[in-house]
Protein backbone atom coordinates (compact mmCIF):
# COMPACT_ATOMS: atom_id res chain seq x y z
CA UNK A 1 0.00 0.00 0.00
CA UNK A 2 1.28 3.20 -1.19
CA UNK A 3 1.22 6.55 0.43
CA UNK A 4 -1.68 8.51 -1.18
CA UNK A 5 -1.42 12.36 1.23
CA UNK A 6 1.37 13.25 2.55
CA UNK A 7 2.40 16.09 4.86
CA UNK A 8 5.73 17.76 5.32
CA UNK A 9 6.73 19.89 8.02
CA UNK A 10 3.68 22.10 7.95
CA UNK A 11 3.44 25.27 10.40
CA UNK A 12 0.64 27.63 10.33
CA UNK A 13 0.64 31.06 11.59
CA UNK A 14 -2.01 33.28 12.36
CA UNK A 15 -2.09 36.80 13.05
CA UNK A 16 -3.14 37.51 16.92
CA UNK A 17 -3.77 40.67 19.22
CA UNK A 18 -1.47 39.48 21.65
CA UNK A 19 1.55 40.56 21.99
CA UNK A 20 3.63 39.50 19.69
CA UNK A 21 1.18 40.23 16.82
CA UNK A 22 0.74 36.56 15.86
CA UNK A 23 0.04 32.90 17.38
CA UNK A 24 1.90 29.70 16.13
CA UNK A 25 -0.93 27.08 15.35
CA UNK A 26 0.69 24.43 14.23
CA UNK A 27 4.59 23.84 14.11
CA UNK A 28 6.62 21.53 11.82
CA UNK A 29 3.41 18.47 11.46
CA UNK A 30 4.55 15.71 9.54
CA UNK A 31 2.34 12.71 8.32
CA UNK A 32 1.39 10.22 5.64
CA UNK A 33 -1.83 8.74 5.42
CA UNK A 34 -2.03 5.30 2.86
CA UNK A 35 -4.69 4.52 0.72
CA UNK A 36 -7.80 2.84 1.92
CA UNK A 37 -6.48 4.00 5.34
CA UNK A 38 -8.72 5.26 8.67
CA UNK A 39 -6.48 7.72 10.34
CA UNK A 40 -8.13 9.76 13.30
CA UNK A 41 -6.43 12.83 14.72
CA UNK A 42 -7.32 13.25 18.52
CA UNK A 43 -6.18 16.20 20.62
CA UNK A 44 -7.09 18.82 23.20
CA UNK A 45 -8.66 21.76 22.04
CA UNK A 46 -6.76 24.58 20.76
CA UNK A 47 -4.11 21.97 19.79
CA UNK A 48 -4.47 23.42 16.02
CA UNK A 49 -6.41 19.84 14.57
CA UNK A 50 -9.03 21.32 13.11
CA UNK A 51 -6.59 24.08 11.21
CA UNK A 52 -4.53 20.93 10.03
CA UNK A 53 -7.75 19.77 8.56
CA UNK A 54 -8.73 22.97 6.58
CA UNK A 55 -5.27 23.06 5.16
CA UNK A 56 -5.10 19.42 4.09
CA UNK A 57 -8.85 20.80 2.84
CA UNK A 58 -7.24 22.99 0.77
CA UNK A 59 -9.25 25.84 2.55
CA UNK A 60 -6.03 27.53 4.20
CA UNK A 61 -2.72 27.79 2.91
CA UNK A 62 0.41 26.52 5.53
CA UNK A 63 2.92 29.35 6.22
CA UNK A 64 5.13 26.52 6.10
CA UNK A 65 5.56 23.19 4.69
CA UNK A 66 4.07 20.86 1.67
CA UNK A 67 1.37 18.68 1.26
CA UNK A 68 0.96 16.07 -1.29
CA UNK A 69 -2.19 14.12 -2.24
CA UNK A 70 -1.43 11.21 -4.98
CA UNK A 71 2.02 12.57 -5.63
CA UNK A 72 0.08 15.56 -6.62
CA UNK A 73 0.23 19.21 -4.65
CA UNK A 74 -2.63 20.14 -2.61
CA UNK A 75 -3.20 24.04 -4.19
CA UNK A 76 -6.77 24.82 -3.04
CA UNK A 77 -9.90 22.94 -2.33
CA UNK A 78 -10.61 20.33 -4.81
CA UNK A 79 -12.69 17.87 -5.27
CA UNK A 80 -10.48 15.27 -4.42
CA UNK A 81 -10.97 16.07 -0.96
CA UNK A 82 -14.26 15.20 0.44
CA UNK A 83 -15.53 17.45 3.72
CA UNK A 84 -17.91 17.15 5.98
CA UNK A 85 -18.02 20.10 8.42
CA UNK A 86 -18.97 20.01 12.34
CA UNK A 87 -21.31 22.92 11.35
CA UNK A 88 -24.46 22.05 9.51
CA UNK A 89 -23.44 22.93 5.58
CA UNK A 90 -25.89 21.20 4.05
CA UNK A 91 -27.72 23.55 1.49
CA UNK A 92 -30.96 24.07 3.15
CA UNK A 93 -32.56 25.29 0.10
CA UNK A 94 -31.81 21.92 -1.58
CA UNK A 95 -33.60 18.67 -0.80
CA UNK A 96 -31.85 15.64 0.13
CA UNK A 97 -31.08 14.25 -3.31
CA UNK A 98 -30.40 17.43 -4.34
CA UNK A 99 -27.83 18.22 -1.87
CA UNK A 100 -26.01 14.63 -2.84
CA UNK A 101 -26.06 15.34 -6.18
CA UNK A 102 -25.08 19.02 -6.16
CA UNK A 103 -20.74 18.11 -6.85
CA UNK A 104 -22.20 15.57 -9.88
CA UNK A 105 -24.62 18.23 -10.97
CA UNK A 106 -21.08 21.07 -11.17
CA UNK A 107 -18.96 18.41 -12.62
CA UNK A 108 -21.45 17.72 -15.43
CA UNK A 109 -22.73 14.20 -14.69
CA UNK A 110 -25.53 13.45 -16.61
CA UNK A 111 -29.13 12.97 -14.96
CA UNK A 112 -28.88 9.58 -15.56
CA UNK A 113 -25.95 9.40 -13.35
CA UNK A 114 -26.55 11.23 -11.02
CA UNK A 115 -29.77 9.40 -9.89
CA UNK A 116 -27.78 6.46 -10.06
CA UNK A 117 -24.93 7.88 -8.20
CA UNK A 118 -27.25 9.10 -5.21
CA UNK A 119 -29.74 6.31 -5.02
CA UNK A 120 -26.26 4.07 -4.54
CA UNK A 121 -25.29 6.79 -1.45
CA UNK A 122 -28.43 7.57 0.04
CA UNK A 123 -28.74 3.63 0.72
CA UNK A 124 -25.35 3.92 2.01
CA UNK A 125 -26.30 6.48 4.74
CA UNK A 126 -29.63 4.60 5.27
CA UNK A 127 -31.49 7.62 3.88
CA UNK A 128 -33.79 6.12 1.10
CA UNK A 129 -36.52 7.42 2.21
CA UNK A 130 -35.58 10.56 2.79
CA UNK A 131 -35.08 11.66 -0.85
CA UNK A 132 -37.28 14.59 -1.25
CA UNK A 133 -37.28 15.87 2.63
CA UNK A 134 -35.57 18.93 2.91
CA UNK A 135 -32.77 19.42 5.15
CA UNK A 136 -34.52 21.23 7.58
CA UNK A 137 -37.09 18.72 8.16
CA UNK A 138 -34.29 16.07 9.32
CA UNK A 139 -32.74 15.62 12.94
CA UNK A 140 -28.84 16.70 13.03
CA UNK A 141 -27.68 13.23 12.91
CA UNK A 142 -29.73 12.60 10.03
CA UNK A 143 -28.31 15.87 8.27
CA UNK A 144 -24.36 14.66 9.23
CA UNK A 145 -25.46 11.40 7.38
CA UNK A 146 -26.68 13.43 4.01
CA UNK A 147 -23.51 15.27 4.58
CA UNK A 148 -21.28 12.46 4.43
CA UNK A 149 -23.44 11.09 1.31
CA UNK A 150 -22.48 14.15 -0.60
CA UNK A 151 -19.17 13.73 0.09
CA UNK A 152 -18.73 10.32 -0.92
CA UNK A 153 -21.56 10.80 -4.07
CA UNK A 154 -18.21 12.91 -6.51
CA UNK A 155 -15.75 9.23 -5.18
CA UNK A 156 -12.69 11.94 -3.83
CA UNK A 157 -9.71 10.39 -2.77
CA UNK A 158 -9.43 11.22 0.70
CA UNK A 159 -12.58 11.75 2.99
CA UNK A 160 -12.07 14.47 5.61
CA UNK A 161 -14.24 14.29 8.68
CA UNK A 162 -13.93 17.72 10.74
CA UNK A 163 -15.36 16.47 14.13
CA UNK A 164 -18.64 15.49 11.93
CA UNK A 165 -20.83 14.46 14.99
CA UNK A 166 -19.28 16.97 17.60
CA UNK A 167 -22.63 18.80 17.84
CA UNK A 168 -24.63 16.07 18.27
CA UNK A 169 -25.83 14.61 21.74
CA UNK A 170 -24.02 11.72 23.16
CA UNK A 171 -26.40 8.85 22.23
CA UNK A 172 -27.19 10.31 18.37
CA UNK A 173 -23.02 10.41 18.29
CA UNK A 174 -22.77 6.91 19.02
CA UNK A 175 -25.07 5.39 17.29
CA UNK A 176 -23.37 7.93 14.68
CA UNK A 177 -19.67 6.45 14.84
CA UNK A 178 -21.13 2.80 14.16
CA UNK A 179 -23.20 4.27 11.28
CA UNK A 180 -19.53 5.67 10.10
CA UNK A 181 -18.03 2.23 10.58
CA UNK A 182 -20.42 0.21 8.70
CA UNK A 183 -20.09 2.39 5.83
CA UNK A 184 -16.62 2.22 5.88
CA UNK A 185 -16.66 -1.56 5.90
CA UNK A 186 -18.60 -1.19 3.11
CA UNK A 187 -16.29 1.56 1.34
CA UNK A 188 -12.72 1.02 2.39
CA UNK A 189 -12.69 5.30 1.58
CA UNK A 190 -9.50 6.41 3.28
CA UNK A 191 -10.07 8.84 5.74
CA UNK A 192 -8.92 11.55 8.16
CA UNK A 193 -11.03 12.06 11.30
CA UNK A 194 -10.51 15.17 13.56
CA UNK A 195 -12.39 14.51 16.60
CA UNK A 196 -11.95 15.28 20.49
CA UNK A 197 -13.73 11.73 21.41
CA UNK A 198 -10.88 8.88 21.75
CA UNK A 199 -13.41 6.27 22.20
CA UNK A 200 -14.91 7.54 18.52
CA UNK A 201 -11.12 7.66 17.40
CA UNK A 202 -10.45 3.79 18.48
CA UNK A 203 -14.02 2.36 17.30
CA UNK A 204 -13.32 3.43 13.37
CA UNK A 205 -9.18 4.03 13.36
CA UNK A 206 -6.38 1.96 11.74
CA UNK A 207 -4.11 4.93 13.45
CA UNK A 208 -4.51 7.58 16.22
CA UNK A 209 -2.93 10.69 15.75
CA UNK A 210 -2.30 12.39 18.96
CA UNK A 211 -1.80 16.03 18.80
CA UNK A 212 -0.34 18.39 21.42
CA UNK A 213 -0.92 22.07 22.44
CA UNK A 214 1.68 24.96 21.77
CA UNK A 215 2.94 24.13 19.92
CA UNK A 216 0.36 21.44 17.89
CA UNK A 217 1.87 19.52 16.68
CA UNK A 218 1.77 15.47 16.27
CA UNK A 219 3.38 13.89 19.02
CA UNK A 220 2.27 9.99 19.06
CA UNK A 221 1.33 7.46 15.91
CA UNK A 222 -0.85 4.83 17.63
CA UNK A 223 -2.10 1.73 15.02
CA UNK A 224 -5.37 0.24 16.71
CA UNK A 225 -4.77 -3.35 16.07
CA UNK A 226 -8.16 -4.40 17.46
CA UNK A 227 -10.40 -6.78 15.51
CA UNK A 228 -13.45 -4.92 14.02
CA UNK A 229 -15.99 -4.14 14.80
CA UNK A 230 -14.65 -2.69 18.12
CA UNK A 231 -16.62 -2.55 21.42
CA UNK A 232 -15.58 -0.24 23.83
CA UNK A 233 -16.39 -3.36 26.17
CA UNK A 234 -13.25 -4.89 25.49
CA UNK A 235 -10.77 -4.75 27.91
CA UNK A 236 -7.94 -3.99 25.10
CA UNK A 237 -10.51 -1.29 24.19
CA UNK A 238 -10.30 0.34 27.19
CA UNK A 239 -6.48 -0.21 27.98
CA UNK A 240 -5.87 1.54 24.46
CA UNK A 241 -8.36 4.23 25.72
CA UNK A 242 -6.60 4.91 28.83
CA UNK A 243 -3.15 4.79 27.84
CA UNK A 244 -3.94 7.81 24.86
CA UNK A 245 -5.86 9.81 27.62
CA UNK A 246 -2.88 9.33 29.55
CA UNK A 247 -0.82 10.41 26.83
CA UNK A 248 -2.98 13.57 26.26
CA UNK A 249 -3.35 14.31 30.31
CA UNK A 250 0.42 14.26 30.45
CA UNK A 251 0.76 16.79 27.61
CA UNK A 252 -1.67 18.99 29.17
CA UNK A 253 0.31 18.70 32.85
CA UNK A 254 3.54 20.01 31.13
CA UNK A 255 2.14 23.16 29.68
CA UNK A 256 0.19 23.90 33.58
CA UNK B 1 -28.92 15.32 27.31
CA UNK B 2 -30.38 12.40 26.09
CA UNK B 3 -33.05 13.99 24.22
CA UNK B 4 -32.82 15.24 20.26
CA UNK B 5 -31.99 19.24 19.91
CA UNK B 6 -34.61 21.12 18.29
CA UNK B 7 -33.17 22.57 15.41
CA UNK B 8 -33.41 26.14 15.08
CA UNK B 9 -35.56 25.64 11.65
CA UNK B 10 -37.77 23.21 13.81
CA UNK B 11 -38.68 26.52 16.40
CA UNK B 12 -39.24 28.41 13.86
CA UNK B 13 -41.28 26.27 11.74
CA UNK B 14 -43.61 25.94 14.87
CA UNK B 15 -44.08 29.72 15.13
CA UNK B 16 -44.89 29.71 11.68
CA UNK B 17 -47.72 27.24 12.22
CA UNK B 18 -49.03 29.21 15.70
CA UNK B 19 -49.38 32.67 13.45
CA UNK B 20 -50.94 30.51 10.66
CA UNK B 21 -52.99 28.95 13.43
CA UNK B 22 -55.34 32.19 14.47
CA UNK B 23 -57.60 31.74 12.03
CA UNK B 24 -57.92 33.82 8.98
CA UNK B 25 -61.91 35.08 9.82
CA UNK B 26 -60.50 36.25 12.98
CA UNK B 27 -57.56 38.16 11.87
CA UNK B 28 -59.96 39.49 9.16
CA UNK B 29 -62.61 40.73 12.17
CA UNK B 30 -59.75 42.24 14.13
CA UNK B 31 -58.71 44.31 11.22
CA UNK B 32 -61.68 45.80 10.12
CA UNK B 33 -62.61 46.55 13.56
CA UNK B 34 -59.93 48.76 14.04
CA UNK B 35 -60.01 50.15 10.60
CA UNK B 36 -64.20 51.13 11.52
CA UNK B 37 -62.89 52.62 14.50
CA UNK B 38 -60.33 54.64 12.87
CA UNK B 39 -63.17 56.17 10.40
CA UNK B 40 -66.03 56.51 13.42
CA UNK B 41 -63.20 58.92 15.29
CA UNK B 42 -62.43 60.54 11.91
CA UNK B 43 -66.54 61.06 11.42
CA UNK B 44 -67.24 61.86 14.89
CA UNK B 45 -64.68 64.84 15.20
CA UNK B 46 -65.73 65.99 11.80
CA UNK B 47 -69.69 65.56 10.83
CA UNK B 48 -70.71 65.12 14.89
CA UNK B 49 -69.52 67.46 16.35
CA UNK B 50 -67.17 70.00 14.13
CA UNK B 51 -63.91 70.56 15.75
CA UNK B 52 -62.73 71.20 12.20
CA UNK B 53 -63.78 73.00 9.34
CA UNK B 54 -64.48 70.72 6.40
CA UNK B 55 -61.95 72.66 4.56
CA UNK B 56 -59.32 71.55 6.70
CA UNK B 57 -60.61 68.08 7.50
CA UNK B 58 -63.34 66.93 5.54
CA UNK B 59 -65.68 64.10 7.15
CA UNK B 60 -64.54 60.69 5.95
CA UNK B 61 -68.31 60.59 4.14
CA UNK B 62 -67.11 63.59 2.42
CA UNK B 63 -64.18 61.59 1.45
CA UNK B 64 -65.54 58.54 0.17
CA UNK B 65 -67.93 60.48 -2.06
CA UNK B 66 -64.88 62.06 -3.41
CA UNK B 67 -63.30 58.65 -4.02
CA UNK B 68 -66.28 57.73 -5.90
CA UNK B 69 -66.09 60.50 -8.27
CA UNK B 70 -62.55 60.27 -8.93
CA UNK B 71 -62.25 56.84 -9.55
CA UNK B 72 -65.41 56.67 -11.44
CA UNK B 73 -66.81 60.04 -12.79
CA UNK B 74 -63.39 62.22 -12.89
CA UNK B 75 -65.17 64.95 -15.13
CA UNK B 76 -67.60 65.85 -12.30
CA UNK B 77 -64.70 67.61 -10.40
CA UNK B 78 -63.48 69.78 -12.60
CA UNK B 79 -63.07 72.80 -10.36
CA UNK B 80 -63.39 76.25 -11.51
CA UNK B 81 -59.58 77.28 -10.55
CA UNK B 82 -58.06 75.68 -13.86
CA UNK B 83 -57.86 72.28 -15.90
CA UNK B 84 -57.57 69.68 -13.04
CA UNK B 85 -56.85 66.28 -14.28
CA UNK B 86 -59.18 64.34 -11.50
CA UNK B 87 -58.56 60.83 -12.97
CA UNK B 88 -57.48 58.85 -10.24
CA UNK B 89 -57.28 55.27 -11.99
CA UNK B 90 -54.90 57.50 -14.60
CA UNK B 91 -52.79 58.97 -11.97
CA UNK B 92 -52.39 55.61 -9.87
CA UNK B 93 -51.18 53.49 -13.01
CA UNK B 94 -48.88 56.47 -13.79
CA UNK B 95 -47.06 56.65 -10.46
CA UNK B 96 -47.19 52.50 -10.43
CA UNK B 97 -46.01 52.52 -13.77
CA UNK B 98 -42.70 54.73 -13.04
CA UNK B 99 -41.97 52.81 -9.60
CA UNK B 100 -41.73 49.85 -11.48
CA UNK B 101 -39.36 51.78 -14.18
CA UNK B 102 -36.97 52.72 -11.61
CA UNK B 103 -37.22 50.22 -9.58
CA UNK B 104 -36.00 47.60 -11.96
CA UNK B 105 -33.11 49.67 -13.22
CA UNK B 106 -32.33 50.29 -9.32
CA UNK B 107 -32.43 46.32 -8.80
CA UNK B 108 -30.68 45.35 -11.66
CA UNK B 109 -27.71 48.24 -11.34
CA UNK B 110 -27.42 47.40 -7.42
CA UNK B 111 -27.53 43.31 -7.11
CA UNK B 112 -24.26 43.19 -9.41
CA UNK B 113 -22.46 45.71 -7.74
CA UNK B 114 -23.16 44.62 -4.50
CA UNK B 115 -22.39 41.13 -5.16
CA UNK B 116 -18.92 42.75 -6.28
CA UNK B 117 -18.62 44.71 -3.40
CA UNK B 118 -19.03 41.65 -0.98
CA UNK B 119 -17.10 39.19 -2.60
CA UNK B 120 -14.01 41.59 -3.39
CA UNK B 121 -12.10 42.31 -0.62
CA UNK B 122 -10.09 44.53 -2.47
CA UNK B 123 -12.62 46.78 -4.20
CA UNK B 124 -14.35 47.75 -0.82
CA UNK B 125 -11.26 50.17 0.83
CA UNK B 126 -11.52 52.33 -2.43
CA UNK B 127 -15.18 52.31 -3.07
CA UNK B 128 -16.60 51.99 0.74
CA UNK B 129 -16.33 55.77 1.05
CA UNK B 130 -18.11 56.67 -1.99
CA UNK B 131 -20.92 55.07 -0.78
CA UNK B 132 -20.58 56.13 2.75
CA UNK B 133 -20.93 59.54 1.91
CA UNK B 134 -23.38 59.24 -0.96
CA UNK B 135 -25.70 57.11 1.43
CA UNK B 136 -27.09 59.97 3.64
CA UNK B 137 -27.78 61.87 1.40
CA UNK B 138 -32.32 60.97 0.65
CA UNK B 139 -33.01 60.90 -3.05
CA UNK B 140 -35.19 64.07 -2.52
CA UNK B 141 -32.28 66.40 -2.31
CA UNK B 142 -31.25 64.75 -5.53
CA UNK B 143 -34.71 66.62 -7.23
CA UNK B 144 -32.73 70.29 -7.81
CA UNK B 145 -30.12 68.47 -9.92
CA UNK B 146 -32.20 65.92 -11.12
CA UNK B 147 -34.32 68.82 -12.77
CA UNK B 148 -31.47 70.34 -13.85
CA UNK B 149 -29.72 67.42 -15.43
CA UNK B 150 -33.23 65.92 -17.24
CA UNK B 151 -35.84 68.81 -17.23
CA UNK B 152 -39.05 67.98 -15.53
CA UNK B 153 -40.39 64.60 -16.76
CA UNK B 154 -40.12 60.62 -17.19
CA UNK B 155 -36.28 60.58 -16.86
CA UNK B 156 -36.10 62.96 -13.30
CA UNK B 157 -38.33 60.70 -11.55
CA UNK B 158 -37.02 57.46 -12.79
CA UNK B 159 -33.53 59.00 -11.65
CA UNK B 160 -34.50 59.30 -8.47
CA UNK B 161 -36.61 56.58 -8.33
CA UNK B 162 -34.16 54.45 -9.22
CA UNK B 163 -31.83 55.99 -6.26
CA UNK B 164 -34.84 55.37 -3.84
CA UNK B 165 -34.45 51.62 -5.09
CA UNK B 166 -30.79 51.54 -5.70
CA UNK B 167 -29.15 52.05 -1.65
CA UNK B 168 -31.55 49.32 0.24
CA UNK B 169 -31.03 46.85 -2.14
CA UNK B 170 -27.28 47.58 -2.59
CA UNK B 171 -26.74 47.40 1.24
CA UNK B 172 -28.99 44.18 1.58
CA UNK B 173 -27.22 42.69 -1.51
CA UNK B 174 -24.00 43.45 0.73
CA UNK B 175 -25.13 42.37 3.77
CA UNK B 176 -27.09 39.51 2.45
CA UNK B 177 -23.33 37.92 0.83
CA UNK B 178 -21.54 38.39 3.80
CA UNK B 179 -24.15 36.76 5.74
CA UNK B 180 -23.39 33.51 3.72
CA UNK B 181 -21.59 31.31 5.99
CA UNK B 182 -18.34 30.28 4.71
CA UNK B 183 -18.67 26.43 4.89
CA UNK B 184 -21.52 26.81 2.48
CA UNK B 185 -18.43 28.01 0.00
CA UNK B 186 -16.15 25.55 1.12
CA UNK B 187 -18.24 22.66 1.09
CA UNK B 188 -19.01 23.68 -2.44
CA UNK B 189 -15.39 24.40 -3.22
CA UNK B 190 -14.65 20.62 -1.98
CA UNK B 191 -17.34 19.02 -4.19
CA UNK B 192 -16.37 20.74 -7.65
CA UNK B 193 -17.81 24.10 -7.89
CA UNK B 194 -15.94 26.76 -9.92
CA UNK B 195 -16.40 30.28 -8.24
CA UNK B 196 -18.54 31.33 -10.10
CA UNK B 197 -20.83 27.96 -9.76
CA UNK B 198 -20.20 28.81 -6.38
CA UNK B 199 -21.85 32.11 -6.88
CA UNK B 200 -24.45 31.17 -8.48
CA UNK B 201 -25.86 27.61 -6.99
CA UNK B 202 -24.52 28.26 -3.67
CA UNK B 203 -24.07 31.86 -2.43
CA UNK B 204 -26.90 33.65 -4.19
CA UNK B 205 -29.67 30.66 -3.49
CA UNK B 206 -28.49 31.02 0.19
CA UNK B 207 -28.28 34.97 0.14
CA UNK B 208 -32.72 35.22 -0.83
CA UNK B 209 -33.45 35.64 2.51
CA UNK B 210 -31.81 38.99 2.53
CA UNK B 211 -32.37 39.72 -1.35
CA UNK B 212 -36.19 39.62 -1.06
CA UNK B 213 -36.26 42.00 2.11
CA UNK B 214 -33.70 44.12 -0.15
CA UNK B 215 -36.43 43.75 -3.03
CA UNK B 216 -39.11 44.83 -0.29
CA UNK B 217 -37.50 47.79 1.33
CA UNK B 218 -36.64 49.23 -1.86
CA UNK B 219 -39.76 48.92 -3.48
CA UNK B 220 -41.44 51.04 -0.42
CA UNK B 221 -38.59 53.75 -0.68
CA UNK B 222 -39.00 53.67 -4.48
CA UNK B 223 -42.81 54.01 -3.28
CA UNK B 224 -41.96 57.11 -1.41
CA UNK B 225 -39.56 58.83 -3.61
CA UNK B 226 -41.92 58.75 -6.45
CA UNK B 227 -44.76 60.88 -4.53
CA UNK B 228 -41.99 63.22 -3.30
CA UNK B 229 -40.67 63.30 -6.87
CA UNK B 230 -43.92 64.11 -8.13
CA UNK B 231 -45.09 67.14 -5.80
CA UNK B 232 -42.29 68.66 -7.70
CA UNK B 233 -41.21 67.93 -11.10
CA UNK B 234 -44.48 66.13 -12.75
CA UNK B 235 -47.56 66.83 -14.28
CA UNK B 236 -48.93 63.82 -14.12
CA UNK B 237 -49.08 61.16 -10.98
CA UNK B 238 -50.53 60.38 -7.58
CA UNK B 239 -48.26 63.16 -5.86
CA UNK B 240 -49.54 65.63 -8.71
CA UNK B 241 -52.90 64.73 -8.03
CA UNK B 242 -52.68 65.65 -4.47
CA UNK B 243 -50.30 68.90 -4.93
CA UNK B 244 -52.98 70.13 -7.36
CA UNK B 245 -55.69 69.54 -5.18
CA UNK B 246 -54.07 71.21 -2.82
CA UNK B 247 -53.83 74.23 -5.23
CA UNK B 248 -57.44 74.55 -5.59
CA UNK B 249 -57.77 73.27 -1.88
CA UNK B 250 -59.61 70.28 -2.64
CA UNK B 251 -59.05 68.15 1.18
CA UNK B 252 -60.81 65.92 0.22
CA UNK B 253 -59.24 64.94 -3.12
CA UNK B 254 -55.88 65.62 -1.12
CA UNK B 255 -56.75 62.47 1.18
CA UNK B 256 -58.45 60.27 -1.33
CA UNK B 257 -54.88 60.31 -3.17
CA UNK B 258 -52.96 59.87 -0.18
CA UNK B 259 -55.13 56.69 0.80
CA UNK B 260 -54.30 55.36 -3.06
CA UNK B 261 -50.79 55.73 -2.31
CA UNK B 262 -51.42 53.57 0.93
CA UNK B 263 -53.53 51.24 -0.66
CA UNK B 264 -50.77 50.47 -3.17
CA UNK B 265 -47.96 50.32 -1.36
CA UNK B 266 -49.43 47.25 0.63
CA UNK B 267 -50.61 45.86 -2.05
CA UNK B 268 -47.23 45.61 -3.58
CA UNK B 269 -45.49 44.99 -0.19
CA UNK B 270 -47.94 42.18 0.02
CA UNK B 271 -47.32 40.86 -3.65
CA UNK B 272 -43.24 40.50 -2.34
CA UNK B 273 -44.25 38.54 0.71
CA UNK B 274 -46.26 36.45 -1.22
CA UNK B 275 -43.54 35.68 -3.73
CA UNK B 276 -40.84 35.15 -1.29
CA UNK B 277 -42.99 32.63 0.57
CA UNK B 278 -43.56 30.82 -2.45
CA UNK B 279 -40.06 31.14 -3.71
CA UNK B 280 -38.50 30.32 -0.66
CA UNK B 281 -40.64 27.77 2.11
CA UNK B 282 -39.07 27.91 5.05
Amino acid sequence: MCELLTASRISKVFESKNLLGWVRALHDVSLAVKENEFVSIVGPSGCGKTTLLSIIGGFEKPSAGELFLGGEPIDGPSRDRGFVFQADALFHWLSVEQNVAYGLRVQGYTRAQQREIVERNLALVGLTGFRTSMPGELSGGMRQRVAIARALATDPKILLLDEPFGALDVLTRKKMQNELAGIWDRTHKTVILVTHSIEEAIVLSDRILVMTKSPGTVRHSLAVELGRPRSPRDPQFRELELSITELIMDELGDEE
Amino acid sequence: MTHQPISRDARYRRRIARLRAMSTPVKVIKGTLSILIVALVWWAVTDAMRLFTPLVLPSPITVAKAAWQLLFDPELRLFSGGVYNGNLIGHALVSTGRVILGFSVGVIVAVPLGVLLARSRRLEPYVDPVLQILRPIPPIAWTPLAILWFGIGLEAIVFLIFLGAFWPMLLNTISGIREVPPILGRAAASLGASRRQTLFTVVLPAAIPFLFTGLRLSFGSAWITIVAAELIAASEGLGYLIMNARRILAAPDIIVGMLMIGLLGLTFDRLFRALERRLYAP
